[in-house]
Order: structure tokens, then sequence, then C-alpha cells
């Protein structure tokens, strides 16, 4: 099971690749998520914690109409929207990566798996989220 | 209170969370659901909108760093998935059903004894040595194979996945504690691994917690697009338990883990039995 070699650790493409869709995805929804909730709690001085949990302020943005005109007006409740989009978006853009980058290295098996699971994400998430709200 | 305050405590309960939680190995979701609920009033669903969100934000962060190091198994994580992500959106159905049913106290009653039984399992001792069964032909066939060094005996240690069928049905039941109530379902991910799979335990517990952020994301995504997060409450809890899971990693070779893990278990059950009388309707 086990050999003496070297302590070198060596980092596959696939890890690098899948590593780096994290951190930015991360880093991206980061920025977003203080810079909306900044922008969120200057525009609305008197929201008291109970008011913003009784009406959660992101409701009428999650339609696209919705979400599109709340960015062109720049209200800060649509930018709260795409942040938390952004990092629930992450992970899944991750098992993109990973099918697209597994298929490229002739792991057909694996990248047939994960592009699956791909799916069954993007098809649960979008139908399951509007039919239960 | 003023919301600029609640949000600071938030962001506080956030830190601790995910320093305890790290320190623990089980992640700050666990502490976060229930402090939620119990300290800030928040309804049911919400609390665990917030700390699945929060649970993806760490994984995320800790599984970039697990899979550039070389430490999580990316190729087994990826191939895992396959079971946890329907086990996390046939959870959160559930638990977006009991809501929608006015069931929520069957749901806090369900989450109290998740949380009871979570500590006995955190304190199991490691998977003892035993024979592994040979490589099952669906682990021959996708290669789910791979070595990791072992800084502590300076050797290369080769590991070939053992039987994905019963690791299989565990990650569909870890998915669906997860989806259910947003908590990571580390627990049963790294026993799967360990157990059926026969994968070192630093290799398992990595690739856990890179497996983590795609299962909840299956969650999340569902209750944010029902309405059920709020980013107001999330920003503060997602960040705070972040910062704090970094620190917990970092303090974990400074500081006596085993007292700390042992505090942050005695909370998680008392925590756990304040939601089963809560559920059963005791003030």
């Amino acid at each position: 099971m086990t050999e003496p070699t070297a302590g070198a650790v060596t980092v596959d493409p696939l890890r690098r690749r899948i590593a780096a869709v994290l951190r930015a995805g991360l880093v991206a929804s980061a920025v977003l998520l203080v810079a909306a909730l900044l922008l969120f709690l200057a525009r609305h001085p008197d929201e008291s914690f109970v008011d913003v949990v009784q009406n959660n302020p992101i409701r009428g943005y999650l339609s696209l109409p919705g979400f599109a005109s709340g960015v062109e007006g720049g209200h800060s409740q649509a930018f709260l929207t795409l942040a938390v989009l952004v990092l629930v978006a992450t992970p899944i853009a991750r098992v993109a990566a990973g099918a697209y980058y597994l298929r490229r290295s002739g792991d057909r098996p694996l990248a047939r798996i994960a592009a699956a699971v791909f799916v069954l994400l993007l098809i649960g998430i979008l139908v399951l989220g509007p039919l239960l709200s | 209170m003023s919301l600029d305050l609640v949000l600071a405590l938030l962001l506080g309960t956030g830190v601790a969370a995910g320093f305890l939680g790290s320190l623990s190995g089980l992640g700050g979701g666990v502490l976060l659901v229930p402090i939620l609920v119990v300290g800030f009033q928040l309804p049911l669903v919400d609390a665990i909108g917030a700390s699945a969100v929060s649970v993806l934000a760490t994984s995320t962060t800790t599984g970039a760093a697990y899979a550039g190091a070389g430490l999580a198994d990316v190729r087994i994580g990826m191939f895992l998935e396959i079971a946890t992500v329907p086990g996390a959106l046939v959870g959160v159905t559930s638990t977006l059903l009991l809501a929608h049913l006015d069931l929520t106290s069957a749901l806090l009653v369900a989450l109290g004894v998740v949380l009871l039984l979570t500590v006995p399992a955190s304190l199991r001792e490691g998977a003892k040595e035993r024979p592994l069964p040979p490589a099952d032909a669906r682990s021959r066939r996708l290669r789910l194979e791979g070595s990791v060094y072992d800084e502590r005996d300076h050797v290369r240690v080769e590991y070939q996945a053992r039987r994905t069928s019963p690791a299989l049905g565990t990650m569909f039941a870890a998915g669906m504690v997860s989806g259910m109530f947003g908590i990571g379902g580390g627990v049963l991910k790294v026993l799967a691994l360990e157990r059926f799979l026969g994968l070192p335990t630093k290799v398992a517990t990595a690739t856990s917690n890179f497996m983590i952020g795609v299962t909840v994301a299956a969650s999340a995504g569902v209750l944010l697009l029902a309405g059920d997060v709020n980013p107001v409450v999330v920003a503060p809890v997602a960040l705070g338990t972040v910062v704090g899971s970094l620190g917990g990693s970092r303090a974990l070779p400074r500081l006596d883990s085993r007292a700390l893990g042992f505090l942050f278990l005695a909370v998680v059950a008392a925590l756990g039995v304040e939601l089963i009388l809560r559920g059963l309707g005791f003030p």
C-alpha cells in the first residue's frame, strides 16, 4: 500500500482549475455581499430587524424581470440577490468546470457523472425553488 | 435593538460558530440553526436558509484550499455527488413541504434528535485498522484511486475506493440530512469515505469538505428561489462563519482543541434538547 517518496506534493491540473473556479466565485460573492449590504443599510436607515425578517427584501427580485429592473434602477436588494446567486452558483460552476476538464482529459465515464450532477442541480433548483415558494 | 447592532451580533455568532465548528470538525452549521431560532427568534426555514448559505461559503473556502493543496480527492468527490445532490433535493423538499403544512414543530424535534445523534457520532474513535475488501468493479472502472503524502511517516500512501454501493447509500442519507436542516452532514460523509471506501482519514476529511459545497448548493438554491434566504441575515452570518472557521483551523495546532471540542458538543447537545422541548410545545 505504501512506498517511500520524496515529500513533494504534485497537484494535477483538474484540482488546480477547480480550486481557481471556487476562489473566483468566493471573492466575487464576498465583495458583492459586503457592498450590497452596506448600500442596503445606507438606504434603509430606519429598517428594524423584525421588518427585515418579516419582509425578506429580495422577494421582489427573484423573477427575471424584477431582478433586471432592480439592477437597472440600482436597488440594493437586487445586488443582495445577485451576491447570494453568485455564491450559490459557485459550486455549481465548479461541477460544470469539472465535467468539462474531465471530458477534455479523456475521462469520459466520470465526465458523464459530473454532467449528470450539473443537470440535476439546475433542474432541481429551477423547478423545485419556484414550485415550493 | 437597532438593525446595525443585530447584524453585529449575527456576525459575532457566525465567527463563534465557525471557530468552534472548525475545532470540533463538525462545522458551524450544527450550531447556527438552533442559535438563530432560539437566540434571534428567526423562523426555522429562514434559519435553515441562512445556515445553508453559510455552510456553502465555508465549504467553498476550505474546498478551494484542499483541492489546491491536493488533499481532497476531487474525482471521488465528484463521483459521490451523484448521490448527495438528489439526497439534498429530497431533504429540502421535505422541509419546505412540512413548513407549508405548518408542521415546523416536527422539524424542530427532528433537528433536535439529529443534533443529539451527532454528539456520539463525532466522539467515535477513528476507523479501526481492519482488512479492507478488494475494490469493487465500479471503483476499478472509474479509477477511483489516488495517493496522499503522509507527513508523519514520510511515505506516500496509495488508496483505492472499495465498496462504492454502501458509500453511495450513505451519501444519499448525508445529503438528505444536509438538505433538511441546512447543515453540512460531514459526520456521515467522513464515515462513508473512511469505512466503506477505505480512504485515509486526511483525504476523507478534505474530500468531505470539498463535497459539502455542492450538496448544500442544491438546497440553498431551492431555498433562495423559494424566497427563504434572507441576504440581510445571511451576509453577516456567512462572513462571520468563514472568518471563524479560518481562524479555527489556524488556531487548531496551538489550542487544546479537545477541551473546546467537548465544550462545543455540550452546547450542541443542550441546543438539541432545547429544540426538542420547543417542538413538543414546552415553553
